[in-house]
């Protein structure tokens, strides 16, 4: 049998060796995936925006605002959350014209932490 | 220099408080039960057992407390300017809320099983809130189940709860019980502590490996900083538990360890918040 002293030494050096190392490096819901993707430019207008976190998120505490380049709001303001992957959240669009737009999303993990980001998107002529 | 947040502030301390006390009524309980000599109750044991009545009320209003705050505090975090209307929601819809009202259901469960006299099972109710604490940690979040890293982070959390909570307890036998009775409860509290700090060492590398995903620059960053601070003072604690062992091993009654658990009891509430702290900081490959 292993006497305590040297288990207590052990776990004295794994402790304070592994505890900074212990770094959670998922803390935050960040965006992962995007459909359309950041920076896309597409042949046709989407009928949805589609988000995918690194963390499962509280869909009652997230948003996601799509608008135009004039500012205004091209999505139907109903966000609708994936029950099948709680780490996915999407909103319908209305009928959109070729143009830029830009996605602005607010997000709480259900560990409660809050993140935020916006990425644009283009529909060609 | 960054704006003073007090609803930052606020969470932390709330926070705190909700585990610390927990942590508190598991350690209390683990000590009355198991390292206090229950059979001498009414013996070499009997003023510390009175004591351990006082300090579990106390834990267990803190602890209530604690979790009444950080809910509503939790709530205007997440719904700014609107804590009261949106409180029901957050109880009710969010996974956040369903843990709360576990918390506090367990609490008034682990009051009436006091009030009922039956203390092992108020300790196993008490373990199984302590653990809960895990459900607000990283692999919850990830998602997916049961798994090896759940796992690691609800016995670090049971790990830390039976050390760091029974230190309280702790200083009412080495201050109050006769000394033959409060040295040997050392001795047993000794054996255990070693063990949960085998295991917070163990589940720890585990974490590290599971989710670090790059070195962490450790000076370069706030969360490095709290992280270095974290690991000083839990050497600091370390160091202290093994000046307590080898002084009784040269003879020093129980008694004599009084001043360094009270400065145990500092350091280990200091470890708590900064784990807080550090549970709501990004990591430097997040920022």
């Amino acid at each position: 049998m292993i006497p305590p002293r040297r288990l207590f030494i052990a776990a004295l050096v794994l402790g304070t060796l592994a505890g900074p190392g212990a770094v959670p490096g998922f803390a935050h819901a960040l965006l992962r995936a995007a459909q359309p993707a950041p920076g896309s430019l597409l042949p046709a207008a989407p009928a949805w925006v589609r988000l995918t976190f690194s963390e499962t998120v509280e869909p009652l505490f997230c948003k996601i605002k799509v608008t135009d380049a004039t500012g205004k709001q091209v999505d139907d303001g109903s966000l609708v959350s994936d029950p099948a992957d709680r780490r996915r959240l999407m909103i319908r669009l209305k009928p959109i014209p070729p143009g830029e737009y830009l996605v602005t999303w607010f997000a709480t993990s259900t560990d409660t932490h809050r993140t935020q980001g916006t990425f644009r998107f283009q529909v060609l002529k | 220099m960054p704006a003073f947040d007090a609803l930052a502030v606020g969470l932390t301390a709330s926070r705190t408080l909700a585990v610390g006390a927990l942590f508190v009524v598991f350690g209390t309980l683990l000590v009355a039960t198991v390292i206090a000599d229950p059979a001498a109750a009414n013996g070499s044991m009997a003023e510390p057992h009175r004591g351990f009545a006082a300090l579990l009320r106390g834990a267990l209003l803190g602890a209530i407390l604690g979790v009444g705050l950080w809910t509503g505090l939790q709530t205007e975090a997440m719904a700014p300017g609107e804590m009261l209307a949106r409180a029901p929601t957050v109880l009710l819809q969010t996974n956040f809320g369903h843990l709360m009202l576990l918390r506090l259901g367990l609490l008034a469960a682990i009051g009436l099983a006091l009030a009922a006299h039956r203390p092992r099972p108020a300790a196993a109710l008490a373990g199984l809130a302590a653990a809960l604490q895990a459900a607000h940690l990283h692999a919850m979040a990830i998602g997916h189940g049961p798994s090896l890293l759940l796992a690691s982070e609800v016995l670090h959390v049971l790990a830390a709860a039976s050390w760091l909570g029974s230190l309280p307890a702790l200083l009412l036998v080495v201050t109050t019980a006769r000394p033959g009775a409060a040295t040997a409860a050392v001795r047993r509290f000794s054996v255990m502590a070693f063990s949960a700090v085998l295991v917070i060492g163990a589940t720890a590398a585990l974490q590290a490996v599971s989710l670090a995903g790059e070195p962490l620059s450790l000076a370069a960053t706030a969360y490095g900083r709290v992280c270095l601070a974290k690991a000083a003072l839990f050497a600091a604690l370390l160091a202290l538990a093994v000046r307590n062992q080898w002084r009784l091993r040269r003879g020093a009654s129980a008694a004599a360890l009084g001043g360094s658990i009270g400065t145990a009891i500092v350091l280990a509430a200091l470890i708590l918040a900064l784990a807080v702290i550090l549970s709501a900081m990004p990591p430097p490959s997040e920022a």
